[in-house]
């Protein structure tokens, strides 16, 4: 058994998804829902339905009439974005309220959202389609810290000293003390939860996209997305240096110099938009 | 050289307790120095304008001047952060990405008035 499956094993349930996530995902995946019965749905939750009104008419999405309500906002945006999207924004309400002592929650989810804004940045210039789903991958890339964080704590204090000590990455240290990294135990949450696997290669490897199976590209972007949020200083997620970044991986997805500048300001302006919305939840 | 400090930006906001000592005109995040502002500047006594816009939209503007001192340590702050990608600091990602963080580091020290 590795160390990782030992202490999954010993540690019970790691993280639960909220209800209310069930409850939408449960409603969008029937055959027989309507616009009309998932919207009751999501609007059970006052404060996620007037948040999600809110993202749907930010610059996230960019359309130029205005988004009414929840009806609305699944009609133009489209259910299955609108999931990801509750999903999004379900984990942040839920877990945002968990005390950790190594890092603010708020700069935890501040890092976490913006490495999201930056995936689906990067993917727009990568993969101009599907952008949404990399929101997710983002989001969550960082997830198996919070499990560190909850149920390691005592680790976690020996990791951080060490990562300053020794000038290294966290996720190098982490290896070293248990084993295992905070990439490889967020993947092992979203298997749980039954995440599509996309999502979880792209938390899994996402401090190594190169040895990800099948979303090799997905990854990638993720990857980049996390340098990218790193530098544009959108809160931190308890990291002490920012990961190294795998070039050769960054070559296949062929962006352009010019285009760095360009992307990295729209990611700032992104973050400084839509993060105060989603930590007001 | 003068520095200036523009909280306002119309002109007859610009106060004379603005103007200080040698260094840069500060412009906030969405302002435009427009050409009367320069004006009003030139009639206060600046030589020369240097523009270091938070953000970094600036960062290409040869005109930039950044102190020494400030940049030094901005420079350091950034290498320290990054500190794990020597082996391959050249790539143009990294650089591209450590230049941002350079202006965005530089934009802090702005906005908690150590420059």
């Amino acid at each position: 058994m590795t160390p990782l499956e030992t202490f999954a094993q010993n540690s019970g349930e790691l993280l639960a998804l909220p209800p209310i996530y069930h409850e939408i995902k449960k409603e969008m995946d029937n055959p027989q829902a309507t616009i009309q019965s998932i919207s009751t749905v999501i609007s059970k939750d006052e404060q996620l339905a007037a948040c999600l009104v809110h993202i749907a008419n930010s610059t996230l999405y960019g359309f130029s009439s205005r988004i009414e309500d929840i009806p609305e906002a699944l009609q133009i945006i489209g259910v299955g974005q609108m999931k990801d999207l509750a999903l999004m924004m379900s984990i942040i309400k839920t877990f945002k309220s968990i005390q950790i002592q190594t890092v603010s929650s708020t700069e935890f989810w501040s890092h976490s959202i913006a490495c999201a804004l930056a995936s689906k940045e990067v993917a727009a210039l990568v993969h101009g389609r599907d952008m949404e789903r990399f929101l997710v991958g983002g989001l969550l890339h960082d997830i198996g810290r919070l499990v560190m964080y909850t149920k390691l704590a005592y680790e976690v204090v020996d990791i951080v000293k060490e990562c300053r000590n020794k000038c290294e990455p966290d996720c190098v240290v982490e290896n070293r003390i248990l084993g295992f990294n905070h990439a490889d135990l967020g993947g092992l949450v979203m298997e749980k939860w039954k995440i599509p696997i996309t999502y979880v290669e792209m938390v899994s490897y996402h401090h190594q996209p190169d040895l990800a199976p099948s979303a090799t590209i997905e990854t990638a972007i993720v990857h980049i997305a996390d340098f990218f949020a790193c530098a544009c200083e959108f809160g931190n997620s308890g990291e002490i240096y920012v990961a190294p970044l795998v070039t050769q991986v960054c070559d296949k997805l062929n962006i352009q110099e010019k285009a760095i500048p360009e992307l990295l300001q729209r990611i700032y302006d992104s973050g400084c938009e839509i993060i105060p919305v989603l930590l007001s939840l | 050289m003068l520095i200036v400090k523009v909280t306002e930006l119309k002109p007859d906001q610009i106060l004379s307790d603005d103007i200080k000592h040698e260094g840069q005109i500060l412009l906030r995040k969405g302002a435009k120095l427009t050409a009367s502002i320069i004006k009003t500047l030139i009639s206060r006594g600046v030589e020369k304008v240097s523009i270091v816009e938070p953000k970094r939209k600036i960062g290409c503007n040869p005109n930039l001047s950044i102190p020494p001192a400030i940049a030094e340590k901005a420079h350091a702050m950034v290498d320290k952060r990054f500190i794990h990608n020597h082996t391959n600091a050249q790539h143009p990602m990294i650089i591209n990405t450590k230049e941002f963080c350079y202006w965005l580091t530089i934009d802090h020290m702005l906005q908690r008035g150590e420059i």
